[in-house]
């Protein structure tokens, strides 16, 4: 089975890549026996970060402030989503965080249930919580992604920002 | 421990399970004031004045 052909010209001095190598990749050594290749590219990255505070007492969901928008430039790009909400906690009650992610109006995934959950009516904070999550919001129009937050147990309160830290949200359109 | 936490926990002083929303810049606590902050009473909850949380707040 032929690998691929380097014509003997090229032997000697550069490797002209674009006329000197032909053939295909063989499958049996990790190729997928074609000729050309259309790979991942990320197309653009957006950042945001924010210090504000959100506090919620209700099993409602309120924003908190941890959001990007985003124009994908092709309805087949798929944004992947990388968030940290720093400073999660509950206070004294039995309750917890519960946090979500969202794109405009439609939640995408609830990426922390129990947060600082202890049974009991002690005080927990537990730091970052983090996601990923990969979209598929099948537009070209401007989409925005955001955290939301709620108290699990609908007694005392949960939140998100506690001692000034620095939650983010950072979206990579990429081309699939 | 941050103002807004201070506050939060002087409205739970005052009612327990009170409905709230609290946002706020987190800042210097020593610079901050209720009026620095959103609260957003929840569920028909009857608003607590900033006067009666800020007495909280300095007992708390």
């Amino acid at each position: 089975m032929a690998f691929a052909t380097i014509g003997n010209s090229a032997l000697t001095g550069s490797i002209d890549l674009t006329s000197k190598v032909t053939g295909t990749l063989p499958t049996v050594n990790g190729g997928t026996g074609s000729t050309s290749f259309s790979p991942g590219k990320v197309l653009q990255v957006i950042n945001a970060s924010t210090t504000t505070e959100t506090i919620n007492s209700t099993n409602s969901y309120t924003d908190t402030g941890i959001t990007a928008s985003i124009t994908p430039s092709s309805t087949s790009s798929k944004i992947l989503i990388n968030v940290c909400a720093q400073g999660v906690g509950k206070a004294n009650n039995n309750t917890w965080a519960q946090l979500k992610l969202l794109r405009n109006a439609t939640d995408l995934i609830v990426f922390e249930q129990r947060g600082g959950y202890t049974g009991d009516t002690s005080v927990n904070k537990i730091g970052a919580c983090a996601c990923t999550y990969l979209d598929s919001p099948s537009t070209t129009s401007a989409t925005t992604y955001k955290v939301q937050l709620m108290s699990g147990n609908n007694s005392s309160y949960a939140q998100v920002g506690d001692s000034n830290p620095n939650s983010t949200i950072t979206l990579m359109e990429i081309l699939v | 421990m941050s103002y807004i936490t201070d506050i939060a926990n002087a409205i739970t002083s005052i009612k327990t399970n009170c409905k709230f929303v609290i946002r706020g810049e987190n800042k210097d606590t020593k610079t901050q004031t209720l009026n620095d902050c959103e609260i957003e009473w929840v569920d028909g909850e009857t608003p607590i004045s900033k006067t009666d949380i800020q007495t909280e707040m300095d007992k708390l």
